[in-house]
């Protein structure tokens, strides 16, 4: 017995896991040097909205970096998406919710459009269409901010976005591993001309992933405005950065394709969210948090990175 | 072999992070003892009789450490220029010599977001006040709801409320200790009437984004005396960041606007900005006929000065002043001894600087990190309400005034 249990922890590769490795010792770590403040109410509702909009936009990032591609534009989507959902608020607080999604979704198809039909890599392509955003954004806003009704803060629940997370994650996990879409995602990353000649619609599975990505950044919109009544031209500023970070602290590979995991993207927006909120709780100051984020961003991913396909990490 | 080696980095990393949290505060407490009395600026509105006194100083200090610790998170940065090591340095003094402990963070104020994650974070890092600079009245709600439901004590630096429902909602709030701010609108105006002096009728104004509390209110002025004066903005450039943004939008208003007689920055949160600007304005040989003003006192402003390229600037007497006086009032009420049982409304007046010896005079005074606005003994006698039984909203004000009015003697 004690044997095969042995024989099976030298089975697992310490790549696999190390992203999970991190997360955990990142939680012991700031519960020890914190004297268990991590695992309070308080806190727990803090770390939750935190990753709250990481999660959900890295999970919607997950599909689109599964096709090999990437995503500029995302915190303008948001950006965008939040003025639109507090212009529908203005008229009528229930318009809120559509007016965020359908913006973030028709943004999420311009994108696909721009890199499928005008052929155009997916970081120019989103580079482009993120410059074009934000001048809508500003335009719109007059360079300056809309307020939303206050009556709109209200809905600004932890019920509310935990439920959101709950549903989303499990959706996604669902699409990503289970469905014909979420594996196709990855064939098209691991080589789209070998999933072209298998009959998948590489494009329509492009456009899609950019449209999923576009409806949740939308959403994103809807709430970051619930949360702070007011959208401006910085908001969804950080989004892209942030998101960015959690995918690759997960372990999610630029290059897409079958090394691309679902729970890299869970993973990764936890650690994320844990190791910045668990850095303000020992009290530390804006550039030792730099300075700790971007030591830990480089050692985990050196460690956890497959190299096996690849001379580089990309 | 290779890996062990890479984890016993992390791990190394993850040590070094917490020891360097756990230092900060020593190192600052002997860094700010140091300054006390080297660089201090005596107070009128003390008792003089009091000050030599060492048997006086033991009570009050035995006085403040009978208070119950407690714990002030400020959104601002504590490193970075002169002005932000200038003001954390005298909030520490200020906080650490009441027994409090004080953490600053940056970036709060460039988003609602980051504004709203600041203080959750805050208040889940156990902070008992929290001071921010809010990007817009409309995150205020969200702020005083959360301080509310945590029990937390919380104030505004640099920003008026120009809302009114809004204010009115969170001055209800018994957490809410008010704010301190600067006479923008004034400002703007004062600038422009000494722009108008120097015969300047077409600007570029380097500004913030549209909804910037600050900036609106200084432009307001700006618009005032224009209408007032003749006077005309021709052209904006907004948000800008970097020194090369700064550089890139002088030579475009001097390009498309020939007959321009100004380039005056009314807000930035950049630095090298001014000297962008200087810098540009001299590249295009355009220093004899385009005048340069700005509000803040920049670092280099004895230097702008010398070389003729700053005409005429307004900021405070020093930009952490106002930061400084509204934790004072925050660190009272976590100290359970508030100076006043409603919000407080403190505002802080600029004054003109417009020739290089008076340049000098205030780099003299403000231009080093370590110098502290009252020594720490004097900070402790006049400022906390269990030492100084007058300190109120009208003291505060008095001992404004007063400072800005010795600022530069």
């Amino acid at each position: 017995m004690i044997q095969r249990i042995l024989k099976r922890l030298k089975q697992i590769n310490i790549q696999t896991i190390f992203p999970l490795l991190g997360f955990v010792a990142v939680i012991l770590f700031f519960q020890f040097m914190t004297d268990g403040r991590v695992f309070t109410v308080r806190n727990m509702k803090a770390v939750i909205n935190e990753s709250f909009f990481i999660l959900l936009a890295t999970i919607g990032f997950s599909f689109v970096m599964a096709e090999g591609n990437l995503d500029l534009s995302m915190g303008t989507i948001m950006g965008v998406s939040c003025v639109c959902s507090a212009i529908g608020a203005n008229i009528s607080p229930f318009l809120a919710i559509p007016f965020a999604i359908v913006p973030g979704l028709a943004l999420g198809w311009f994108n696909g459009f721009v890199h499928v039909n005008l052929k155009m890599g997916s970081l120019i392509a989103t580079m482009s269409t993120q410059s074009i955003f934000t001048g809508i954004l500003i335009l719109v806003l007059n360079g300056g901010s809309l307020t939303a009704p206050m009556s709109i803060l209200k809905w600004n629940s932890l019920s509310l976005k935990l439920f959101t997370m709950v549903v989303i994650m499990l959706a996604g996990l669902y699409l990503y591993n289970y469905t014909y879409y979420g594996k196709a995602c990855r064939a098209v990353g691991a080589c789209s001309e070998a999933a072209r000649q298998t009959g998948i619609p590489v494009g329509k599975i492009k456009k899609l992933s950019f449209i999923l990505l576009g409806g949740i950044c939308g959403l994103l919109g809807f709430f970051s405005l619930i949360r702070t009544g007011t959208a401006s031209s910085s908001t969804g500023g950080e989004l892209m950065m942030n998101v960015w970070c959690a995918a690759l602290l997960g372990g999610l590979p630029l290059t897409g394709g079958y090394a691309s995991k679902y729970r890299a993207a869970i993973l990764g927006s936890f650690t994320m969210a844990v190791l910045a909120n668990g850095m303000t709780l020992m009290g530390l100051g804006t550039y030792d948090k730099q300075l700790i984020k971007g030591a830990v961003f480089l050692i985990t991913i050196a460690i956890s990175f497959d190299r096996k396909n690849m001379v580089i990490i990309k | 072999m290779r890996r062990k080696l890479m984890a016993g980095l992390l791990v190394l990393t993850m040590m070094v992070g917490g020891l360097t949290g756990c230092g900060a505060s020593g190192k600052t407490s002997a860094g700010s003892d140091a300054a006390t009395g080297s660089t201090a600026v005596s107070s009128a509105a003390v008792d003089q009789s009091v000050q030599g006194s060492s048997a006086a100083k033991e009570t009050t200090a035995k006085k403040t450490a009978n208070k119950k610790p407690y714990k002030i998170a400020v959104g601002l940065p504590d490193s970075g220029s002169t002005m932000f090591s200038l003001m954390s340095n005298n909030v520490k003094t200020f906080v650490e010599s009441t027994g409090g402990k004080v953490v600053f963070q940056g970036g709060v104020g460039a988003s609602a977001d980051a504004t709203i994650q600041f203080v959750e974070d805050q208040i889940a890092a156990g902070a008992n006040g929290i001071i921010i600079s809010p990007p817009a009245d409309s995150v205020l709600p969200t702020v005083s709801s959360m301080c509310e439901e945590a029990g937390v004590y919380w104030g505004i630096t640099f920003r008026t409320i120009k809302d009114q429902a809004i204010k009115s909602q969170i001055e209800s709030s018994k957490y809410y200790v008010g704010n301190c701010f600067e006479d923008e609108a004034n400002t703007g105006y004062q600038v422009m009437t000494n722009l108008n002096k120097l015969v300047v009728k077409k600007i570029a104004i380097i500004s913030q984004a549209k909804g910037n509390t600050t900036t609106d209110l200084r432009e307001e002025g700006i618009n005032k005396a224009c209408e007032q004066y003749g006077m005309k903005v021709v052209t904006e450039a907004r948000s800008l960041t970097q020194a090369s943004d700064a550089t890139s939008a002088t030579e475009s208003f001097l390009s498309a606007y020939p007959d321009l007689d100004c380039v005056f920055i009314v807000g930035t949160t950049g630095t090298g900005m001014h000297e962008a600007v200087a810098k540009a304005i001299k590249d295009a040989g355009r220093q004899d006929k385009v005048k340069m003003a700005t509000i803040d006192f920049p670092d280099s402003m004895v230097e702008l000065f010398k070389s003729g390229m700053l005409d005429t600037c307004s900021g405070l007497p020093s930009w952490g002043y106002d930061p400084f006086m509204i934790t004072t009032v925050l660190a009272n009420k976590c100290m359970g001894t508030p100076i006043s049982e409603t919000p407080v409304t403190l505002t802080c007046s600029m004054f003109d600087i417009s020739d290089t010896a008076t340049a000098e005079a205030w780099t003299k005074k403000f231009g080093e990190a370590t110098t502290l606005y009252y020594d720490k003994d004097t900070m402790l006698k006049t400022f906390c309400k269990s030492n100084n039984k007058d300190l109120n909203a009208d003291f505060m004000e008095k001992s404004i005034k007063e400072f800005t009015e010795n600022a530069i003697k």
